[in-house]
């Protein structure tokens, strides 16, 4: 699926971001996680639509590359780009976000079928499974198939993703590429003032990555970033992104990790993200 | 072929539960080629590390990081690898219960958590290696299967068990070198099927793990006061052989649980969430742990202090009984 003309990626990009809003909006007053589903969103989009080789007819081919949501709160991105690039269709996109009958639930719960692996929710969990996936995969002579994993940089607090990012460095594993959603927010604010790691890329390098950092906005960088993974080690990419991206009341904004998307704000944030259409 | 014969079976329990481990994961490895053994930085003392020389793909040794042990062998499971974590028991259970959650009460995915030094066993580092509610926690996590093998030919069986289990289990292990052998000959293990060890007609003792050893002698003590004792050996905790309860409880005057665990969520717990809807039942009297961590002390002075040693079990049943 690589290769992606620059309209059809623009086109794609807008029904992604269309499909966020539609589905935080449908989660109406419980809340939906608007800011770090927009911060992702360019990432998703690449991914599904340009770096991921996935059989659209069996979501359970073992050639298919693995994606591993660690972010849990952005399964609705996920979903928006598996839209985009035909692995969910519009009878998926249509069902509700909890209940019985449905698989669209704000956290991702496993489901293979539909190509979801992780359930996600509880935070610093999907990294060190994706490590494993990637240590199986190795076990299983497995070479071609690649994991990928987005974890956001409020995430990067829990001890667990310091122990998987660990043990991937020291198993010297090129079959992982991790994805950090840098959009430098988290739940009680700004991620710089809760916990300063240091510069993420001294981290990652030290822990034995490749590292690249990337405008998580800017489609073609991101093409780029993904194009040339390391061959004798894990691959970070540091996505420099913005919670809330193209809204203007949730850009930069802490109380947009999860809010009540009404419809006024529905059809102001249609507008500027330029879905209205 | 790993035989059961009685030579075996006391050699295992000589060289204790631990190195014990390491003969049933070699014969898993040997029926199955897809099983992966996974420790955080106690390998060498479950011998694992000879798969290092015998097949290095076999093992991984994740350092000090349980928690990370827990979701990797979730991804191994997810990719169809068979997955053991092998580990202290507090440590592959309550500090990763979060992990254990996700991967096996939400995910279902087929891992095998093996908590080693369960109960007292190490009781003499105190409380931080004493795991007196990993049966519990274990225990209210949906779909898990439990398992609490009495001796080292049960943990040979409950590991070979759990290696074609369909979804997740918790294996607890008690004791160290030199362990009792409550199988002298190959016995049947069946996961869900509690197995009488002793026939007995005045109370039924109900137990798991090493506790059941206890039983067996407080048994022989009482026979000599005149108290006939039957001895269940409950190895599965969940799914409970509720058959086996409802049998115990028509035959029994009175069914006593003894177990090297807290009361709260353990056997005795499992048995009166079973019996309580009823119309009548048995009295069930409830042996296990205190409520609280005992300072540090050897296992077998930890089971004086707790009264669950078999001198303690049987004055305490002969009391219930006068």
């Amino acid at each position: 699926m690589t290769g992606v003309a620059q309209t059809d990626m623009e086109q794609s990009l807008l029904s992604v971001k269309r499909d966020i809003l539609s589905l935080c909006h449908r989660a109406g007053k419980s809340g939906a996680h608007l800011g770090g589903c927009l911060s992702m969103a360019e990432i998703m989009a690449v991914l599904y639509l340009c770096v991921l080789r996935i059989n659209p007819e069996n979501p359970m081919d073992e050639a298919n590359d693995r994606f591993v949501l660690s972010k849990g709160h952005g399964g609705i991105a996920q979903y928006a780009a598996m839209h985009a690039a035909g692995l969910l269709s519009d009878a998926d996109m249509a069902l509700p976000l909890v209940g019985d009958g449905t698989f669209l639930f704000k956290h991702p719960a496993r489901n293979p079928e539909k190509g979801l692996l992780f359930s996600g929710g509880s935070l610093g969990q999907g990294l060190p499974f994706a490590v494993g996936a990637a240590l199986a995969l190795r076990y299983k002579g497995n070479a071609r198939v690649r994991v990928y994993t987005l974890v956001g940089d409020g995430e990067l607090n829990e001890g667990a993703v310091l122990e998987g990012l660990s043990i991937a460095g020291h198993q010297k594993l090129d079959n992982l590429t991790v994805i950090v959603d840098e959009n430098g927010l988290q739940l009680d604010g700004r991620t710089s003032d809760i916990q300063r790691p240091g510069p993420l890329s001294d981290l990652f390098s030290a822990l034995g990555f490749a590292v690249t950092e990337v405008d998580g906005h800017d489609v073609r960088a991101l093409e780029r970033a993904f194009s040339a993974p390391a061959d004798d080690r894990p691959t970070a990419i540091l996505a420099q992104t913005v919670k809330g991206r193209g809204v203007s009341f949730a850009e930069n904004n802490v109380d947009w990790h999860s809010n009540y998307v009404t419809d006024a704000l529905y059809e102001t944030a249609r507008r500027e993200l330029g879905v209205d259409v | 072929m790993i035989e059961y014969t009685p030579k075996n079976l006391a050699a295992w329990a000589k060289m204790g539960v631990k190195k014990v481990v390491f003969e049933a994961a070699r014969e898993i490895a040997a029926q199955n080629p897809s099983a992966v053994f996974i420790s955080p930085d106690v390998g060498r003392r479950f011998r694992l590390d000879e798969f290092q020389r015998l097949d290095p793909k076999r093992y991984l040794d994740t350092g000090i990081s349980e928690q990370a042990a827990l979701s990797i062998a979730g991804g191994y499971a997810a990719e169809g690898v068979r997955a053991f974590v092998v580990g202290y028991a507090p440590f592959v259970t309550a500090r990763v219960l979060d992990q254990i959650r996700v991967l096996c009460g939400s995910m279902h995915l087929p891992i095998t958590v093996v908590g080693a030094d369960a109960g007292y066993s190490s009781a003499t580092l105190g409380p931080s290696l004493t795991a007196l509610e990993d049966v519990a926690n274990m225990r209210s996590l949906p779909g898990m299967t439990v398992l609490c093998p009495a001796d080292c030919g049960e943990i040979v069986k409950s590991m070979l068990a759990a290696s074609r289990l369909p979804g997740p289990c918790y294996i607890r292990i008690v004791g160290g070198p030199n362990n009792p052998v409550l199988h002298g000959a190959d016995f049947d293990f069946t996961v869900g099927r509690a197995r009488v060890e002793r026939a007995g007609t005045d109370v039924a003792l109900v137990s798991y793990g090493l506790t059941v050893t206890e039983c067996m002698k407080a048994a022989a003590l009482l026979e000599k006061r005149n108290v006939s004792c039957e001895v269940v050996n409950m190895h599965t905790l969940r799914p409970l052989d509720a058959a086996r309860i409802d049998d115990l409880a028509a035959r029994f005057p009175r069914i006593v649980s003894v177990e090297e665990h807290a009361a709260t969520g353990g056997l005795g717990s499992a048995i009166a969430e079973h019996l309580a809807g009823q119309e009548s039942h048995s009295p069930l009297s409830v042996f296990a742990a205190p409520d609280a961590y005992l300072s540090a002390d050897t296992r077998e002075g930890s089971l004086v202090r707790a009264g669950l040693s078999a001198e303690c079990i049987a004055s305490r049943v002969l009391a219930l009984t006068r």
